[in-house]
């Protein structure tokens, strides 16, 4: 086997690129591990009901509140669902909304926030499809940029990306008009 | 003995990199002498290239450097002080070496103290043909640089040689060889780097994607083998580009690109 090179008195160059061999295309791994990381978390994410209001449950007694969120998430259909569903009432969806908000407050990492950022836009663009209703201040054109840039997104689900497609459409034709 | 093999200069093995030096400088505070040894002899088999050359540039003969690297592995693992210092949430262990290097030799200079140190027995001798090429790449280069640069060339080498092992044993020496003579080759020997047809002739390569898949391999291969050398120096994974950024950085300062 090949060996009959030295590193000894080699120039700082030469080190650099020895120790970044590999460095770009550990990128590329480290960019799909993130994309997995991300669908994978935006996947159980929607697999989630949403939980019950926590303004009404903090005003009842700790107990009895931990049980009605447990029976909250038990009862409740699951994010997906609630997205995917037409007929699912507004007020459900300005409330996943809000509670897309308070997940990205509390995320702990991009990947987090990222997710909690596409369940926004998915909130917002169920209300466009399925309502005809516009339930966030966002221009037409803002909102056809965001959910262009979360559509071309690789962790997104078929379902979510379905649905953004929709409401990209949506607000083209509004902001034409 | 060829530059790659698996043996040091200074005897031992090169098996794996799996322990974490901070935790073996810690453990060597125990009272068990055999133990200890182990520790230290473990130590020196990896470290004593930097540490040897950087007390050379000190202006230390051959001989004097010699004992002076053996009794600084034994005072940084006996000496209490040195361990304490090495508070792993401060600095990086390379960091760390440095420092007590430099301050044992100041203390060295002060009180002769490396005598009082001396192992039981002797010293392991630092022999190796291998030691006086060491110290002639560094000029213009201050002391702490040369640690530097020894350290990178010396992690460099580990991951050489074990890349190649890992290639050997999986028998994939036609993978070293078409990595080497396309990527290391032209770096180490600034030669140019010969097209994958021509790579391809030399070994018997059906086409030019199959050598490339073999490159991309190997590739991956080292840079696995890279981080996990590096690993053991920082305190998560993050800090690994730092770390080399942070090598190259002090090295470039002595040193003309």
């Amino acid at each position: 086997m090949k060996e009959e090179s030295t590193t000894h008195d080699m120039n700082v160059e030469q080190l650099r690129r020895l120790f970044h061999i590999g460095s770009d295309m550990n990128k590329s791994v480290r960019k799909r591990g993130r994309t997995h990381q991300k669908a994978d978390l935006l996947s159980r994410s929607l697999s989630h009901p949403l939980p019950l209001d926590k303004s009404q449950m903090d005003i009842l007694p700790s107990a009895l509140g931990q049980l009605c969120h447990s029976i909250g998430l038990l009862a409740g259909e699951t994010i997906s669902e609630l997205l995917s569903d037409p007929s699912t009432d507004i007020a459900a969806i300005k409330r996943l909304k809000h509670y897309s908000k308070e997940l990205s407050a509390q995320a702990k990492s991009t990947a987090e926030n990222d997710v909690a950022i596409a369940i926004y836009y998915a909130s917002i663009a169920h209300a466009l499809v399925f309502h005809d209703r516009r339930i966030t201040r966002f221009s037409y054109e803002r909102l056809e940029n965001s959910f262009r840039c979360l559509v071309r997104e690789k962790w997104i689900s078929k379902d979510v990306s379905i649905l953004l497609k929709a409401a990209g459409r949506y607000c083209k034709k509004k902001a034409g008009s | 003995m060829s530059k790659y093999s698996d043996k040091t200069s200074i005897g031992g093995s090169r098996e794996g990199f799996q322990t974490t030096h901070w935790s073996e400088i810690f453990d060597a505070g125990t009272e068990d002498h055999v133990r200890r040894n182990t520790i230290i002899d473990a130590l020196l088999r990896r470290y004593w290239k930097p540490v040897y050359c950087y007390i050379r540039r000190k202006g230390y003969d051959n001989e004097q450097a010699k004992d002076l690297t053996q009794a600084f592995f034994h005072e940084i693992v006996i000496n209490s002080n040195l361990i304490r210092q090495a508070d792993q949430t401060k600095g990086r262990f390379r960091t760390f070496l440095l420092t007590a290097l430099n301050h044992y030799l100041i203390d060295v200079h002060r009180s002769e103290k490396a005598r009082k140190h001396m192992p039981q027995g002797g010293f392991v001798a630092l022999e190796g043909g291998s030691l006086s090429r060491l110290t002639t790449a560094h000029a213009g280069m201050t002391p702490d640089q040369v640690f530097n640069y020894v350290w990178a060339t010396e992690a460099l080498d580990q991951v050489i040689t074990r890349v190649k092992k890992e290639c050997s044993n999986t028998g994939k020496e036609t993978h070293w060889n078409v990595f080497y003579s396309k990527i290391l080759a032209p770096i180490m020997d600034n030669r140019t780097s010969p097209s994958l047809k021509a790579l391809c002739d030399e070994y018997g390569i059906d086409n030019e994607a199959k050598a490339s898949n073999m490159i991309i391999t190997i590739k991956r291969c080292f840079r696995r083998v890279l981080e996990d050398y590096l690993r053991r120096f920082v305190r998560a994974d993050v800090e690994i580009e730092d770390e080399v950024n942070e090598l190259l950085e002090t090295i470039s300062e002595g040193r003309a690109g």
